[in-house]
C-alpha cells in the first residue's frame, strides 16, 4: 500500500513536471518576444515556482532528473533506468 | 528533454579575424568527422542501447557534442565578424561566403553539406561503439591537422580542448565496450544481439 502511494505521488509529480515545464518552455517563447509584458512574467514566476519544486521533491525521493542533481553517494543514481524513452514498465 | 545554458563549454574571444581558417574550422561542424556527426550518431544510437551505464554515456556526450557544435560555430562567426568585401576575395572564404554570406552553415572544408550519411546507428552494441571510438580518433586526428594550420592563441586554446574532449570521449567509449562485453560470453561476443535478439527489456 505504501508502494502504490509512493508510485501514485511519483507519477502526480511527473504530471505536474510535464505540465509545469511544457507551460514554462511556451512562455519562454512568449517573453523572447515580448519581455516586458507583465502577464507574461507573473505567470513564468509562478510556473517557475511550482516547477522547480515538483523536481526538487521529485529528485529527493525517486532520482535525479539532471545530471547535476545527484544526491547519493555511493552510487552516481544518474545511469538508473528507466530512460525516458523506455516507457513505463509495470 | 534538453535546456540551454547561456555560456560556451570553453571560453571563446578571438582578436583578429581569420577567414582563411574558418574556411576549414568549418570542417568540425558539418564535415565527415565533425561534432554535429558525433552529437546525431550518440543520440540516435542510445535509443536500443542495452545497458544503462551506457545509455547513459551515449546522453552525456552525445549532449556535450552539442555543446562543442557552439563551439566550433562561434569560431567560425568570431574568425569572420565585420570581415570586408576585400578580405573574403583575397582568400580561401570566397566560395564559403558567396553560399553563405558570413551564416554559420554545417558544411565540410571540401564545400559539401553535412548529411547523416555521415554516421550509422546499427542497433548493435558492440558495432555502434566500435563506431564511436573510430569517429573519436577521427575528430582528434582532424583537430591535430587543424592545429598544424593555426598559429593565433585565441583559436589554438578552444581547438586544443576540443582535441582534448576527443581523447576523454575515447577513453569512455572504451570503458563502456568493456561494460558490454562482460554481459556477454567472452567465447563469442557475437552469438546474439542484445538490442535484438531479446524481448527488449533490460
Amino acid at each position: 500500500m505504501a508502494g502504490n502511494m509512493n508510485m501514485k505521488r511519483k507519477r502526480d509529480l511527473e504530471r505536474i513536471i510535464f505540465e509545469t515545464g511544457f507551460a514554462l518552455n511556451d512562455l519562454v517563447l512568449y517573453l523572447d518576444t515580448h519581455p516586458d509584458c507583465p502577464n507574461g512574467l507573473a505567470a513564468y514566476n509562478e510556473y517557475k515556482k511550482a516547477y522547480n519544486a515538483a523536481i526538487n521533491e521529485y529528485t529527493d525521493n525517486y532520482g535525479p532528473m539532471r545530471s547535476t542533481d545527484v544526491n547519493t553517494d555511493n552510487y552516481f543514481s544518474w545511469v538508473n533506468d528507466p530512460w525516458p524513452w523506455e516507457g513505463w514498465c509495470e | 528533454m534538453w535546456n540551454y545554458e547561456k555560456r560556451l563549454q570553453y571560453p571563446i574571444n578571438i582578436k583578429e579575424t581569420n577567414p582563411k581558417l574558418a574556411a576549414v574550422i568549418v570542417d568540425q561542424l558539418g564535415g565527415p568527422d565533425g561534432e554535429l556527426g558525433a552529437a546525431l550518431r550518440y543520440l540516435s544510437q542510445r535509443y536500443t542501447m542495452p545497458y544503462k551505464e551506457v545509455s547513459a554515456i551515449l546522453t552525456d556526450i552525445g549532449s556535450e557534442e552539442l555543446g562543442h557544435c557552439e563551439m566550433i560555430s562561434t569560431l567560425m562567426y568570431q574568425l569572420t565578424k565585420g570581415i570586408n568585401t576585400g578580405e573574403v576575395v583575397d582568400n580561401d572564404f570566397q566560395a564559403y561566403y558567396t553560399t553563405h554570406t558570413l551564416g554559420v552553415y554545417p558544411q565540410s572544408a571540401g564545400g559539401s553539406a553535412f548529411t547523416a550519411a555521415y554516421f550509422q546507428s546499427k542497433g548493435d552494441p558492440i558495432t555502434d561503439l566500435h563506431e564511436d571510438l573510430a569517429a573519436e580518433q577521427k575528430a582528434r586526428v582532424t583537430y591535430d591537422n587543424l592545429l598544424r594550420l593555426v598559429g593565433d592563441s585565441d583559436v589554438r586554446e578552444p581547438l586544443k580542448f576540443l582535441r582534448a574532449r576527443e581523447i576523454v570521449h575515447f577513453q569512455r567509449f572504451g570503458e563502456a565496450l568493456r561494460i558490454v562485453e562482460d554481459k556477454l560470453n567472452s567465447k563469442n561476443f557475437y552469438a546474439f544481439n542484445p538490442a535484438f535478439d531479446t524481448n527488449g527489456c533490460r
